[in-house]
């Protein structure tokens, strides 16, 4: 009710001022940039987070959760970094030279690393490193818990160069996002072995490699404390102390109102934004984020079998209203996302929607005529008379969601579909719904970035053990069961898999864009999930912190973040 | 043994064999219901299904096993003290004594004072009648009519309201004090979590106490009390109140449940990290051991309440005794 009116109130007065916003920002960070010599040396960032992990390896299974990263990259090593063109190079902390050379089938990299750079122990950082993370990562098979990420699988190995201090990095297959691995690099102390992996950095960090230093954990009243890091080699800290606490978002926004936390990221929810904005010496700072949201379609629902009742699906939903209705909320607008992979903001963004990206009810309808879903009395088009209906699952208690769907339904009724809204236990969506197929349409969030095939392979891929079928609906039941794993939407064809394996193996950047791009058109011509919007990233922070926001694409650097001096 | 102590030991039989079954349930409800599945499919990418059910099979939370079997294992472990892993590797009892001391002090401090307060409200509105007793009654009836998360949010509102206009935080409107702040603070920070949890059981007792004190005023025995010249105030105190604590007493027993869910929504509002708070985090997260321990918990503190209740009353009313 509240965030209803919130929201009303915000769509008349933020017209103009949305476009200005947008279009100065678009491509860049909004973080309050300011060179380390404007910042006053001290002080104590207290940051909010939402949820207190348990396992703080960023790599381990139960470890893959924001907060996670939040905290470890201002303690971690990363090996690579974006430049200002996007393009990834190495980050002279902790290597000072990257070299790739393609190698018969494969390729070989050589990473020159940063002699000066050790672990908090006093151990420096060497190729060791490399490979204990490389073979940790590699697979789950020997017990390591692993996450699953792209590209270690393609390593063959790791090996000492001239020195302790060249890594040599042999690869069996070319793999054009090899900046996307190592990050963050775990000390060989801790992934040598599964048990350390497993219990290293349960509760607790033991050794770190940054501008911080682990300061300690208050386990009773949740916060994670970093102090700046006395022996690092770079440029030091300007904060003295980062304390993470853990609130509920609601709690998070009203101690930002009462002076508590300093910062925190804020959902993409009006009522949340109005409130943080209205926070005195307080400012939300927004970027294109790093992520989008998309209604996936479920390829083996009767109903959905048919890439052209798919098609006509995506000619019915209006997805420029729902980007407007979803964003207005918190002062921003976008285009809708025409791109399953790159994001905008990103180098080769193109929108590949082609003729299914506008709304064209009459094109729908025809495409309906043509699956044989006729028209009748009734409102609702029928076959063999079974009505066109489909179930849309939404977290339930989540009203943003909510009025999505409630959107779709209008919208999808004006070319004779029935969409019935299911609201369905959070955390049962994924497991009890969405993961064995028994769906219609289900919206959520795919994180994207600069690694665009590393990021989502997964979720477009052949089922395990064979690529056969493209979202035929006749795969019902029997041995031969394709596991479709994260590929939730359950269409694949060959080709798009051969795209996407030729992106991860291009020789370079263009040759690598190209590919994604003809996997994306790919994914556009099969019907599968589409993609609405780019969600804009929310920081509330105190006016006079800089270095930190939203980033976008680009990592913060911890070392940077700091107050504005005085007058 | 006194029948007295008979008595008492009948009762911890009884609540002990309570405590067992309650927990049992709670536990078989959560491994039906709950599916920690649902945190890894979040994550992107999502780890392939087989090593999910792996890792949570290690914990005991698959949910594809059958409960009883996954109930045998977790009720091995409650025997010796082991309420197992949350999914993504806390030790549960650990982090149950970690919450537990917030949760004791906020509930304590909450029962004391709404039970207090009620009793003496009630009983002064019993004593008083006329337009007092209809001011009290109405302001119990609104309390009692709003569900206790929106007491605690209009509380935080209009503390939130106080600290602007004061232009500093007077009183800390959610979160824990740091580690070695003043007592002062650490007082400031318990205020409103406490009035959240005491206004809703102060209205509770308020009532209650009210209707049994109007019938004691009008009773032979306080009026015989102030025919031999007691004063009015002095009659109710020493005779009217003693009789109707009993009941109340027993009453307040069965409260302790009410108080505890009221705790776990004012530990959410207030940003506070007791069991409640635990209990919501853990349905959320699907993870059947953390909501079964939090659920133990409960249990233990209804079941101890009552006992306490039967020990006031064997102290108060003389007929337990005999």
């Amino acid at each position: 009710m509240l965030s209803a009116v919130l929201l009303a109130a915000s769509a008349c007065t933020g017209g103009t001022q949305n476009e200005q916003r947008t279009a100065a920002s678009a491509e860049a960070a909004d973080i309050n940039a300011a060179d380390r010599d404007e910042l006053a040396d001290g002080g104590t960032l207290e940051w909010g987070i939402n949820e207190f992990p348990a396992q703080w390896n960023p790599h381990h299974a139960d470890g893959n959760l924001a907060t996670v990263h939040t905290v470890m990259d201002a303690l971690l090593p990363t090996p690579f970094e974006p430049g200002p063109d996007g393009d990834a190079r190495p980050d002279p902390d902790y290597v000072l030279g990257a070299d790739l050379r393609r190698d018969g089938g494969g390729q070989v990299l050589t990473l020159e690393l940063n002699p000066e750079a050790h672990w908090s122990d006093g151990t420096p950082i060497t190729w060791k490193d490399y490979r204990a993370t490389a073979e940790a990562l590699a697979g789950g098979a020997d017990g390591y818990k692993v996450r699953g990420e792209v590209g270690y699988d393609r390593i063959a190995s790791v090996e000492r160069g001239a020195d302790r201090f060249e890594a040599v990095v042999s690869f069996d297959e070319p793999f054009s996002e090899y900046p996307s691995l190592f990050d963050p690099l775990l000390p060989a102390r801790y992934a040598g072995d599964p048990d350390s992996f497993d219990t290293g950095y349960l509760e607790d960090v033991p050794l770190t490699a940054g501008p911080f230093a682990f300061a300690g954990m208050d386990r009773k009243r949740r916060t994670v404390t970093l102090e700046r890091s006395a022996d690092w080699w770079g440029d030091p800290a300007k904060l003295d102390e980062i304390v993470f606490r853990t609130m509920d978002g609601e709690a998070l926004t009203t101690s930002f109102l009462e002076g508590g936390v300093d910062a925190f990221e804020l959902p993409v929810d009006a009522a949340a934004f109005e409130r943080a904005s209205s926070a005195d010496g307080g400012e939300v700072r927004t970027a294109l984020g790093p992520d989008y949201r998309h209604i996936t379609l479920n390829g083996e629902s009767p109903a959905l079998s048919d890439v052209r009742v798919r098609h006509a699906l995506f000619l019915g939903i209006d997805r420029e209203a729902l980007t407007d209705a979803a964003l207005e909320g918190v002062d921003w607008s976008a285009e809708p996302l025409g791109n399953h992979f790159l994001l905008e903001g990103l180098p080769g963004y193109t929108d590949n929607s082609g003729e299914w990206g506008e709304r064209d009810t009459d094109r729908a309808a025809e495409l309906l005529d043509e699956a044989g879903w006729k028209a009748g009395d009734g409102g609702t088009r029928t076959k063999d008379g079974e009505p066109l209906a489909l179930r849309y699952l939404v977290p339930r208690g989540h009203a943003p969601a909510q009025s999505e769907a409630e959107m779709v339904q209008a919208m999808l009724e004006e070319i004779g579909v029935a969409v019935e809204i299911e609201p369905v236990g959070g955390d049962e969506l994924f497991s009890r719904y969405v993961l064995p197929g028994d769906y219609d349409l289900v919206s959520f969030v795919n994180t994207g970035g600069d690694f665009p095939v590393s990021a989502s392979l997964p979720q477009w891929a052949s089922p395990a053990g064979g690529a056969e079928g493209s979202g035929g609906g006749e795969g019902s039941g029997g041995a031969g069961e394709p596991d479709w794993r994260s590929n939730v939407g359950r269409i694949s064809s060959p080709e798009i898999d051969a795209a996407m394996e030729e992106a991860l193996a291009a020789p370079d950047a263009e040759a690598a864009t190209a590919a994604v791009n003809e996997a994306d058109r790919l994914l556009w011509e099969a019907g599968h999930t589409l993609p609405l919007y780019q969600r804009p990233q929310l920081m509330a922070a105190r006016t006079d912190l800089a270095n930190i926001g939203a980033p976008g694409f680009r990592p913060l650097d911890y070392a940077d973040i700091g107050y504005l001096k005085k007058g | 043994m006194s029948p007295a102590a008979g008595y008492l030991l009948r009762r911890l039989l009884g609540g002990v064999c309570l405590l067992a079954a309650a927990s049992s349930c709670a536990y078989l409800l959560c491994a039906a219901v709950l599916d920690p599945r649902g945190n890894y499919q979040a994550m992107s990418p999502p780890p392939p299904p087989e090593a999910v059910s792996r890792m949570l099979a290690e914990n005991n939370l698959d949910p594809e096993a059958p409960p009883a079997e996954r109930y045998l294992v977790w009720a091995s472990g409650v025997l010796t003290g082991d309420l197992g892993r949350t999914w993504d590797g806390r030790d549960v009892s650990e982090e149950l004594l970690l919450r537990a001391g917030a949760s004791l002090r906020l509930l304590a401090a909450g029962a004391v004072v709404g039970a207090v307060g009620g009793v003496a409200a009630g009983a002064w509105a019993g004593s008083r009648g006329g337009r007092w007793d209809t001011a009290a009654a109405a302001g119990a009836a609104l309390l009692l009519a709003v569900p206790p998360v929106v007491v605690a949010l209009v509380l935080q509102t209009l503390a939130i309201a106080l600290n602007r206009s004061a232009g500093g935080v007077l009183l800390p409107a959610v979160g824990e004090p740091d580690a070695g702040a003043p007592p002062g603070d650490v007082l400031a920070h318990m205020i409103l979590p406490t009035l959240a949890l005491a206004l809703p059981l102060a209205a509770v007792f308020s009532r209650y106490q009210r209707a049994l004190m109007a019938d004691e005023v009008r009773s032979d025995y306080v009026r015989t009390a102030r025919a031999k010249g007691l004063r009015r105030g002095r009659a109710l105190r020493a005779h009217a109140l003693r009789s109707c604590l009993a009941p109340t007493a027993a009453y307040f027993a069965y409260t302790t449940a009410a108080l505890f869910t009221g705790a776990v929504f004012a530990e959410k509002v207030f940003g506070r990290y007791g069991v409640g708070e635990m209990l919501i985090d853990a349905i959320e997260a699907g993870d059947t051991n953390a909501a079964a321990a939090v659920c133990v918990f409960g249990a233990l503190c209804v079941t101890v309440a009552g006992f306490a209740a039967d020990a006031v009353r064997v102290a108060l009313d003389p007929r337990v005794r005999a």
